[in-house]
């Protein structure tokens, strides 16, 4: 399998002496796929993010990392946080190039590669301003354009359109599909709204119980755009949010 | 209701923000006015003694008299030189030891009870082991004045370490700056440095005040003038030198603001 990222049999729990809160999860991210984690506030699905990463180290379990990500010049994983978590005191340009310094590229490839990254989010006038003087929407997509400028051969993003407006939201998830059309990054996205998973996924998979667990993955091979009026669509929201239910209830 | 154009009242708000700054400082300086002249006038009714406070008419002709025998610069000259040798000092050190503190968890508890026996004790207090260390010299004083200022960068730069944003040390982790130095030169001390710089600020304040008394005890400088001159009850220049450590505090208080609003700008958008 061309697998960029395989979690295998991975268990996660805070307190040595606490019971895990996720266990047995075996996950996988193929080349160019997209694929959204979906499941209800605090199942752990941030915990697999950052599992991903490195930030977090598993109880059990390994994670394999693909040869060819981080080739030169590049870093296998790009984040975007359900926050923007930018550096205020940072212009938004070197905001982008945080991710950059320690690749080794001279000043203005860094300089150009954030750049390239701010054009591609529409942000390409603004690098001169600081974060404290943009929109919510407009820091959310530096948030994006900081995790591309990396070219990650991954992009993990972590309900990163979750307190957006319903509109900046929709925009973004299109502009998110577009951009993801146009690089070979795979993308691990995380949320809890199943509408957005069945938006903009490849493959949904579903995470529930306690400990949580994959209870269930759906390939979804509808043509993108999508829309909300799409018969497809709909079945697709109305299957998993009753599956869901269905293996959240038998866990309480 | 009313006849405001849109304009009009665009342009209302501006005119009424500039006009309420003009009357701030109007009515700041008719209160330094109205402040001095009730000075004057009871110095000059006779209700209170001349000998015990001096007329404010009185300070500029002493002011000049002291600058043309020339003590007046050499004493600021003098004071200058151990505030800014104490203040660099007790800054250093305050925002080392702080940083340090901040970072390192188990020296947060070895700390704590050398800092609650320390701390109390008064600058003014040391002054018996400043002589003993360092004589009767510039280096006694500017030990002086470095205590107090020493313990607020030590507090203000450990409460603003610790306080940094644990999320954006995250971020950097993932975007690759593994080595420690990296992450405390690009996330801890930007995202601290406007709890440093208050402290700094305050130092500022702290660093005259305890001028005067760093020099009570023989080193030249604008605390000696004061203590000379009470001594001989010429009142008049001890308030020439008291108005002197107020005008020199407004500047470098001045200098200090205006590098501040440079450097920090962004916490202000």
């Amino acid at each position: 399998m061309d697998n960029i990222v395989s979690l295998n049999e991975i268990s996660v729990g805070f307190e040595p002496s606490s019971p895990p809160v996720m266990e047995g999860v075996s996950l996988h991210v193929d080349r160019g796929e997209f694929v959204v984690v979906c499941g209800v506030s605090g199942v752990g699905k941030s915990s697999l993010l950052r599992v991903v990463c490195g930030l977090l180290e598993p109880r059990a379990g390994s994670v394999e990392v693909s040869a060819a990500a981080g080739a030169s010049g590049s870093r296998p994983f790009g984040f975007v946080f359900q926050e923007p978590r930018l550096f205020p005191w940072r212009r938004v340009q070197a905001n982008v190039e945080l991710g950059l310094e320690e690749l080794d590229l001279d000043k203005s490839e860094r300089h150009e590669r954030a750049l390239q990254a701010l054009q591609l989010v529409g942000l390409g006038e603004l690098g001169r301003r600081f974060p404290g003087q943009l929109s919510g929407g407009q820091r959310q997509r530096v948030g994006i354009a900081r995790a591309l400028a990396v070219r990650p051969s991954l992009l993990l993003m972590d309900e990163p359109f979750s307190s957006l407006d319903a509109v900046t939201r929709r925009t973004l998830q299109h502009e998110l599909l577009s951009i993801w059309a146009s690089t070979d990054a795979s993308v691990l996205f995380v949320t809890h709204d199943i509408e957005e998973a069945a938006f903009l996924a490849d493959r949904i998979v579903l995470l529930a119980g306690t400990p949580a667990h994959v209870v269930k993955e759906y390939r979804i091979t509808d043509q993108r755009p999508r829309s909300t009026e799409d018969a497809g669509f709909q079945s697709t929201v109305r299957t998993v949010r009753a599956d869901l239910h269905s293996f959240q209830s038998n866990s309480l | 209701m009313n006849s405001l154009t849109p304009h009009s009242t665009r342009t209302r708000p501006g005119k009424l923000r500039a006009s309420g700054k003009l009357r701030t400082w109007l009515l700041g300086l008719g209160g330094l006015l109205a402040f001095l002249a009730a000075w004057e006038l009871l110095a000059r009714s006779g209700v209170v003694s001349g000998a015990l406070i001096p007329r404010p008419s009185d300070i500029p002709g002493t002011l000049l008299a002291e600058i043309q025998r020339g003590i007046w610069q050499r004493m600021v000259a003098s004071s200058l030189r151990h505030y800014g040798l104490g203040l660099a000092i007790g800054t250093v050190l305050g925002m080392a030891l702080g940083l340090f503190v901040a970072l390192v968890p188990i020296l947060e508890d070895l700390q704590a009870w050398i800092v609650r026996v320390l701390r109390p004790i008064p600058p003014l207090a040391w002054i018996p082991f400043a002589i003993i260390w360092f004589g009767i010299t510039e280096r006694s004083a500017a030990f002086i004045i470095s205590i107090g200022v020493f313990w607020i960068n030590y507090f203000a730069t450990s409460g603003a370490v610790r306080s940094v944003d644990k999320s954006l040390i995250e971020v950097s982790r993932v975007f690759g700056h593994e080595r420690f130095f990296a992450r405390l030169r690009k996330v801890i001390l930007p995202a601290a440095a406007p709890g440093m710089l208050v402290g700094l600020r305050t130092s500022l304040g702290q660093g005259w005040m305890t001028v005067v008394a760093a020099e009570l005890f023989g080193i030249s400088g604008i605390g000696q003038r004061m203590m000379e001159a009470s001594g001989l009850l010429a009142i008049d220049v001890v308030a020439v030198y008291m108005v002197t450590i107020a005008l020199l505090y407004g500047l470098t208080d001045l200098v200090f603001v205006s590098i501040e609003r440079v450097t920090l700008k962004w916490t202000t958008l």
